[in-house]
């Protein structure tokens, strides 16, 4: 592996239970490299970006990224399969047994301090027994663990403050005051004695190698097909949501500049203040591509950034794209699907060629785009045109799809007599 | 300084603007509120120098004020704060402006809690918190089945809404079993506890229930950058800005789940303020949650108190429950706030 690659991945698989949809992917990116995906519908360009990002879990193969920009020895690995141990296994309960627990403890407590003894105080610890039993047959998914880290926090603070309730109406003797406070007390204590006892078996089972999401989030930084929005905010602080891996609470004043010096970049000045939902879809698209530069990442990753963009715009963005990759003072690099050929030709350092879940040609776009592997791969006939200069070249498709046109003259002779008749 | 920056600044630090007015605006209806009531009415000036220590109210009015009126206020205040956040958080993480904080089958559970507690005298917790605690713990069980449940099925917003829709109906059914076989004096027990009144609170249980929302409260305003990414660009767009989708909506749910359980198991089933407290602060400062967040809770205090004082006087000495006022009066604000920002 050479010092400058930003990216490698080993024998990448990804599949849904009836189709498998990458196969066997190897591919290096090096720095300043501004990377192409070429490929028909369903060949797998999204999904490989997709699965590089970690929105798709891999099945199998490895994903190494390089943190740090410096050598070898910090290359990473991430999404790889948590490592899990028994010792947490065995012990970890899930959201379930805490509240069996709970319940189980509350209904104890209740019936000892109760004044009139009836089944029915008895009532939480019968709710508590089928959780508990219930609880123990789930696995504790990964998302559990930090939302008990904040609900066990609360209910730690809430706990000292009924033992600190406790103390105070502990004279009056047992009324029902005095037994909620030490009902808070038990319960929080609970919470809290399961939730520190649930990181410490964490924290040695996680694995090093492991990014965070927000980690990940500084380092490559990705623009979806489509942006499914319900709620609508100006374009400034969208792109401001590119600084949120950066940001703690406050913004910074250097976030602002960034975002603004983004934002001109982009020449996006006239609608920094317009909700993003009052935007046609290409304007929207330059914002999304806008947040993207501002998280300043070190791989970008861009699924069709020029798919809604007029002839102007798609040129400008890539320009722009490949301005940033190759003249950044920290190394940058892109990884970008998209379905117009001669402008990757134009604009790509290198051009991947994918079919039906596997990279099928990798080299510089004269390498690539040859006509043969065009008749290859998208079954069109097509001419390769160099520029008078002979710098440029152009791929000129000829006939676009091997015509059937006697079944397109039937299927409109049918629409026709089925709407006369 | 770039341009765009100054203007951005700009544009926020009117937005603080229009919250610190709100939330002057709230204090001061809390304090003439205060001094509505049978015995006497008090004017805002002398109710405020009683409430900072300015100057000694007599025995009746201390009593009237601090023992009567200021638990109610409180609780309208913190029930208020605690509905309009979980309504927010809510309609952010699962990406949809129709959800309330009873989406999720909160209220459902509380109304089956409570019904049994009052049917079947099968409660958690005995004594005068019989209904308050069994509606609380069963509101929170449906809705922590409902959150397994939703994440098994697929971790979109829309199988929470869809399987929460589903329990709220069974629970909703067992509810109406209970009170098909009910006596009419348990009937109507139910009905007023389902009114949705402030009129239960004494100050043991405002305080109470103060103290907990408090504390959640941080957490709320903590997560806005992540809602804020999640709201507005969907799971995709959530996940290359850091945030994990799945887990996040997970632990918002249950955070606003808990909110809402101690809310309405005090008071009743208030579902509006949650609704429209957040939409109406939307109307105000946008979309952006680290103001959405304070703004939604300052307009949800705001209608609670502003319902119930008008719930309290308006027909004195007979008491509107807080929930229907709320309806009859926000309603059409509601309605004509959304008219006007289409227009705008």
């Amino acid at each position: 592996m050479r010092m400058s690659d930003i990216m490698r991945l080993k024998n990448l698989k990804f599949g849904y239970p009836k189709k498998e949809v990458l196969k066997d992917i190897n591919l290096t990116i090096s720095n300043n490299e501004l990377v192409c995906l070429l490929g028909v519908n369903g060949a797998g360009k999204s999904t490989l970006l997709k699965s590089i990002l970690g929105i798709l879990k891999i099945q199998s193969g490895e994903i190494w990224i390089d943190a740090e920009g410096a050598n070898e020895n910090s290359l990473k690995r991430i999404h790889a399969p948590r490592k899990h141990t028994d010792e947490e296994d065995d012990f970890l309960p899930n959201l379930t047994t805490v509240y069996g627990i709970t319940l189980l403890l509350w209904g104890l407590i209740v019936t000892a301090v109760s004044e009139s003894q009836s089944i029915s105080s008895f009532a939480p610890a019968f709710l508590g027994l089928p959780l508990l039993v219930s609880g123990e047959m789930v696995k504790t998914p990964e998302a559990d663990r930090k939302l008990w880290m904040y609900v066990a926090t609360t209910f730690g603070i809430l706990g000292s403050l009924g033992g600190i309730g406790f103390f105070i109406v502990m004279g009056e003797g047992l009324n029902y005051i005095s037994s909620s406070m030490l009902m808070m007390f038990v319960t929080g204590s609970a919470y809290t004695a399961v939730c520190v006892r649930w990181f410490t078996a964490a924290k040695d089972a996680s694995n090093d190698d492991n990014f965070d999401a927000m980690e990940l989030a500084q380092y490559m930084s990705y623009v979806p097909q489509s942006v499914k929005s319900s709620f609508s905010i100006d374009v400034y602080d969208a792109i401001m949501l590119g600084r949120r891996p950066y940001i703690g609470w406050n913004i910074s004043p250097m976030d602002r500049e960034i975002v603004s010096k983004t934002i001109e970049f982009l020449n996006l000045e006239e609608f920094a203040f317009r909700k993003l939902n009052q935007l046609s879809g290409g304007e929207r698209q330059r914002v999304i591509i806008g947040k993207a530069i501002a998280q300043s990442p070190r791989l970008f990753l861009l699924d069709e950034p020029t798919s809604d963009l007029d002839l102007k715009n798609q040129i400008q963005i890539m320009k722009k794209m490949k301005f940033l990759v190759s003249n950044s003072k920290e190394p940058k690099s892109a990884l970008v699907a998209i379905h117009d050929i001669n402008m990757a030709a134009r604009f790509a350092d290198r051009i991947l060629l994918m079919s039906e879940g596997k990279i099928i040609a990798d080299g510089t776009p004269r390498e690539v785009l040859t006509p043969e592997n065009i008749q290859k791969v998208f079954g069109v006939t097509a001419d390769v045109v160099n520029s008078e200069e002979g710098d440029r070249f152009w791929v000129h498709v000829r006939d676009e799809v091997d015509g059937k046109t006697e079944d397109d003259n039937l299927f409109l002779e049918q629409i026709n007599e089925d709407t006369e008749g | 300084m770039n341009p765009l920056s100054r203007q951005h600044i700009t544009k926020s630090k009117n937005q603080i603007k229009s919250i610190i007015i709100l939330g002057i605006s709230t204090v001061v209806l809390a304090l003439i509120a205060m001094g509505q009531g049978p015995y006497e009415k008090l004017d805002v000036f002398t109710t405020a120098k009683m409430i900072f220590g300015f100057e000694t109210p007599n025995d009746v009015e201390n009593s009237i004020i601090w023992k009567l009126r200021f638990p109610r206020i409180l609780m309208a205040i913190t029930g208020g704060i605690a509905l309009a956040i979980a309504g927010a958080l809510m309609q952010g993480c699962l990406g949809n402006p129709l959800v309330s904080p009873l989406t999720l089958g909160v209220a459902s559970g509380a109304a089956l809690g409570a019904a049994l507690a009052i049917m079947l005298g099968f409660s958690v917790v005995g004594g005068p918190l019989a209904i308050i605690g069994n509606a609380f713990l069963f509101a929170l069980i449906v809705v922590f089945i409902i959150i397994q449940l939703g994440s098994m099925h697929s971790v979109s917003a829309e199988s929470y809404i869809l399987v929460g829709i589903a329990i709220t109906f069974i629970a909703g059914a067992i509810t109406s079993v209970l009170n098909y076989f009910a006596t009419d004096e348990q009937v109507s027990q139910l009905m007023h506890w389902s009114f949705g009144s402030l009129g239960r609170v004494n100050r043991e249980t405002a305080i109470f229930l103060t103290v907990p929302v408090i504390c959640l409260v941080p957490l709320a305003l903590k997560w806005s950058w992540d809602l804020n990414a999640l709201s507005v660009g969907g799971d995709e767009f959530a996940i290359s800005t850091g945030v994990d989708p799945a887990g996040f909506r997970k632990m918002v749910l249950v955070l606003s789940a808990l909110l809402t359980a101690l809310v309405i198991s005090f008071t009743g089933l208030i579902g509006f303020v949650g609704l429209a407290a957040p939409h109406m602060a939307r109307v105000i400062v946008g979309n952006d949650f680290r103001k959405l967040i304070p703004s939604s809770a300052i307009f949800g205090a705001f209608l609670m108190l502003f319902a119930d004082t008008l719930g309290r006087t308006l027909f004195a000495p007979i008491i509107i429950p807080v929930g229907v006022m709320l309806s009859v009066i926000g309603g059409p604000f509601f309605m004509y706030l959304l008219i006007r920002s289409r227009r705008g």
